[in-house]
C-alpha cells in the first residue's frame, strides 16, 4: 500500500525547500515542540544555511512552537505598516517542510528545542495552573 | 568563564516554556474555528499540512490524481498561561477523511472538546468514536445556533452512547466566558481522568 517516497517522482513543489526529504534528520517535532534560537541569525558564509533556514532564525528568536513558525514563515512582521495593496493570499510552509528545515537547524547546532513530555500531563499542578490560567481570561 | 565562550553562543537562550495541547474537534461548520478565536490571544493562526507519498496510504479516498498534492489546512491559537506555561488549541480538520492530521494532534494531546450541533448531531459522531478509541479524554459541548435547544443534555447524552462520566454541556463558541467554562470542564475531567485521586 505504502509506497517509499521516489526522489524521481513530481515532487509538492514546498519539497524543493528541502531537497526532496519528507522527514526530519532529527527530532520528531511535535506541532507544540518549542523552538529558540541559540543566537541571531549568522551572517556570513553558512553554505548550510538556505534562506528559508534563516528566516526560521528570526522566527524563533523568542520560543515558538513549530506551528507557529509554521504559520508566520514569510508573513509580514506584525510592527510593520499594512501595504497598501491586499496582503498576500496566505504565506506560511507546510508544518512537514519546517520539520525537515528544523531537523537541518538542530543538527547544526542553531536551535534548541523541547519536546512535549507524556509525564506532565500527570503532574497535577499542571492542571491546576491551566485552570487558574483560564479563570483569569 | 563567560569570556571564553564565543560570541554568538555568549547569548543565554531563554527557558524553553512547558506547551500543552487541546483538540476542538465536530464537524463541518459546527464553531470550531471560532471557539479557538474567543479564547486565544492572537487571531487564530492558520497552518497547512501536506497530504504527501508517505501519508497517502492512509487516505483510501483519495484518486491517484489527488496523490502527493491534498494540502489540509487547520487553525491554531495560542493562550499564554504563564511566562512558563503555554496553551494550544487546535481546530481538527472539518473532513474526517484527514486522519492522519488527527493523530498528530492527538498524540500527547491534554484532551478535546468535541462541539456538536443538535441540529445535526450525527456529525459528531467519528470524533467522539475517535477520541473514545484514542483514549482521550474529550467533553462534549453543545453549540446553540440560533436558540435551537431540540434535545436536553440527557438526551444527547444517550443519542451519542456515551459514558456517564463524560461532561456534556452548552456552549456558546461565540463568547468568552462559556468557552472557559468549556476548558475548565474539559481541564478537570482530564486531570481526573488522568490521575487518579488517593482515596480520603
Ligand atoms: N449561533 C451561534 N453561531 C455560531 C456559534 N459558533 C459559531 N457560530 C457561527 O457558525 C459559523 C461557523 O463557525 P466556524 O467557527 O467557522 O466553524 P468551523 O467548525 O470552524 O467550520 P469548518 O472549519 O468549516 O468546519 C460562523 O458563522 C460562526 O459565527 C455559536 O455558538 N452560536
Ligand atoms: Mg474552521
Amino acid at each position: 500500500m505504502r509506497q517509499p517516497f521516489d526522489p524521481a517522482e513530481p515532487m509538492v513543489r514546498p519539497y524543493v525547500l528541502t531537497r526532496g526529504r519528507v522527514q526530519p534528520g532529527r527530532g520528531s517535532f511535535d506541532v507544540i515542540t518549542q523552538v529558540v534560537a541559540v543566537s541571531e541569525p549568522p551572517s556570513g558564509d553558512h553554505r548550510e544555511l538556505s534562506p528559508e533556514h534563516l528566516e526560521i532564525l528570526r522566527l524563533c528568536q523568542e520560543p515558538r512552537s513549530v506551528a507557529e513558525l509554521a504559520a508566520q514563515f514569510g508573513r509580514v512582521a506584525e510592527e510593520e505598516p499594512e501595504p497598501a495593496a491586499p496582503a498576500p493570499p496566505s504565506g506560511g510552509l507546510p508544518i512537514s517542510v519546517v520539520r525537515v528545515l528544523l531537523g537541518d537547524l538542530l543538527e547544526h547546532g542553531h536551535i534548541e528545542i523541547q519536546e512535549p513530555e507524556a509525564d506532565n500531563l500527570r503532574r497535577i499542578d499542571l492542571y491546576k495552573e491551566i485552570i487558574v490560567g483560564l479563570r483569569a481570561l | 568563564m563567560a569570556s571564553e565562550l564565543s560570541e554568538r553562543a555568549a547569548r543565554p537562550t531563554p527557558k524553553l516554556p512547558t506547551a500543552v495541547k487541546i483538540v476542538i474537534a465536530g464537524g463541518f461548520g459546527v464553531g470550531k474555528t471560532t471557539m479557538v478565536g474567543t479564547v486565544s490571544e492572537t487571531t487564530p493562526l492558520r497552518t497547512e499540512e501536506i497530504l504527501t507519498d508517505r501519508s497517502v496510504g492512509v487516505d483510501d479516498t483519495s484518486g491517484v490524481e489527488a496523490k502527493a498534492s491534498t494540502t489540509v489546512a487547520m487553525d491554531f491559537g495560542r493562550i499564554t498561561v504563564r511566562s512558563d506555561l503555554v496553551l494550544y488549541l487546535f481546530g481538527t480538520p472539518g473532513q474526517e477523511r484527514f486522519w492522519f492530521m488527527w493523530d498528530e494532534l492527538s498524540l500527547g494531546a491534554l484532551g478535546a472538546v468535541v462541539l456538536a450541533d443538535t441540529r445535526r448531531l450525527a456529525d459528531c459522531f467519528p470524533s467522539v468514536d475517535y477520541f473514545e478509541r484514542r483514549g482521550t479524554p474529550f467533553i462534549v459541548a453543545v453549540n446553540c445556533f440560533d436558540g435551537a435547544r431540540q434535545y436536553e443534555l440527557e438526551e444527547v447524552q444517550l443519542a451519542l452512547n456515551l459514558g456517564p462520566q463524560v461532561p456534556v454541556m452548552l456552549c456558546d463558541a461565540r463568547k468568552l466566558p462559556s468557552c472557559k467554562e468549556v476548558l475548565i470542564t474539559l481541564v478537570q475531567h482530564a486531570q481526573q481522568a488522568r490521575i487518579s485521586v488517593p482515596a480520603s
